[in-house]
């Protein structure tokens, strides 16, 4: 398991980071948002959930429902509420809670999510709309280990929406500058296709769909933890959110960038001393 | 049964399931998914006209990239000697 004085782990899946860690992972996101600018993509700051009316549509909670965490508040009710503030409140590591309101949205899982419900139409010949965004996501998971598999993470993703050919092009740039931002991080990655984490998943045609005409590539670094991953979602959500792109539904693709995992991978790699570490401007700005 | 029979079986299952007007457009070799005449909820559904013609499960979790690419290779993969 990962460790460092930087580094404190709360055991429910949380990291918080401070002094150079922190500072790294400043440089990191900045570095990710200057890469994104470099593409074209401009950048998007949206709320943190989803809500109900998107999620039905992207039918995410039928897919992947052993993720899914909820906020909820109390039933507003006084009586409701005044039961809750006089009763012991927390026990050990849990809160009691008295009824709960109706749950309206989800917190986010991923952070394109975000980002479908806001296309729209563009006419044909029109170039592809391109978007990033930088958001803190939440997975229920049966196990948690520090800055690689957190039940509330860092996540910055790139959206290209537009033709088959725009969005195959732009996942093909972004895996090249991916390849090459990790040889200036001296970070040995291998890509490989992927499948999502479906739940019941030989009952699930995307997870088929994922098999039989692979759409996922994961950046793997020490062949299993995937620090970055491309995307390409064919029609999903442009027809799930009727998004025309001239006169057929457009295309969609996205690259994920895990950025706890990129400081784990770079504190396997390079070890406990991150004034060491590759410095992220050069890797960047040799890349884009 | 014959390949042949197999497949004019299969092009009659997606023919028949996408209402195609003109089975004559649809050959051994026309691809499926990247031609857009079958989608994901489509390879569901054939997986089962599949597992029912070879009278034999379908294991998902092992399906090859391409597995269903064409009315051809469905046949090779699925019912000839050497499946999966």
């Amino acid at each position: 398991m990962i460790e460092h004085d930087d580094l404190h782990w709360d055991g429910t899946g949380q990291s918080y980071l401070r002094g150079e860690m922190a500072d790294y992972f400043g440089d990191l996101e900045a570095a990710l948002l200057r890469l994104a600018r470099s593409n074209g993509c401009r950048a998007v700051y949206p709320a943190s959930t989803l809500p109900a009316t998107v999620l039905k549509k992207l039918d995410y909670l039928h897919s992947f429902p052993q993720h899914a965490t909820f906020p909820c508040c109390l039933e507003s009710n006084h009586a409701n509420v005044e039961a809750f503030s006089k009763q012991k409140i927390v026990v050990d590591d849990h809160i009691n809670v008295t009824q709960l309101a109706r749950i309206h949205s989800l917190l986010l899982p991923a952070a394109c999510y975000t980002i479908y419900p806001t296309l729209h139409a563009r006419p044909s010949g029109a170039p592809p709309q391109l978007l990033t965004v930088q958001t803190r996501c939440f997975r229920n998971e049966k196990h948690y280990m520090p800055l690689e598999r957190q039940w509330n993470f860092s996540m910055r993703e790139l959206v290209c929406a537009g033709t088959e050919a725009q969005v195959e092009a732009f996942l093909d740039r972004l895996q090249r500058q991916i390849a090459a931002i990790c040889i200036a991080l001296q970070l040995p990655v291998r890509f490989a296709s992927a499948t999502d984490p479906f739940f019941n998943p030989e009952q699930n045609p995307q997870y088929v769909m994922q098999r039989v005409a692979p759409s996922k590539t994961e950046a793997l670094y020490g062949d299993t933890l995937a620090i970055a991953s491309l995307n390409f979602h064919r029609q999903y959500f442009g027809e799930a959110f009727e998004i025309r792109h001239g006169d057929d539904f457009c295309f969609t693709g996205c690259v994920a960038f895990g950025l706890e995992r990129w400081m784990a991978a770079l504190l396997r790699q390079h070890g406990g001393n991150v004034r060491k570490w590759p410095r992220l401007d050069a890797a960047i700005a040799g890349a884009a | 049964m014959p390949m042949d029979a197999v497949k004019a079986q299969i092009k009659e299952w997606i023919v028949d399931k996408k209402k195609i007007a003109d089975a004559a457009t649809l050959d051994g070799s026309t691809p499926l998914l990247d031609a857009k005449i079958l989608k994901s909820v489509d390879i569901m559904d054939l997986i089962i006209f599949i597992e029912f013609l070879r009278d034999a499960p379908l294991h998902v979790t092992e399906l090859k990239p391409g597995a269903f690419h064409s009315i051809d290779v469905i046949a090779q993969n699925f019912f000839s000697s050497g499946r999966t």
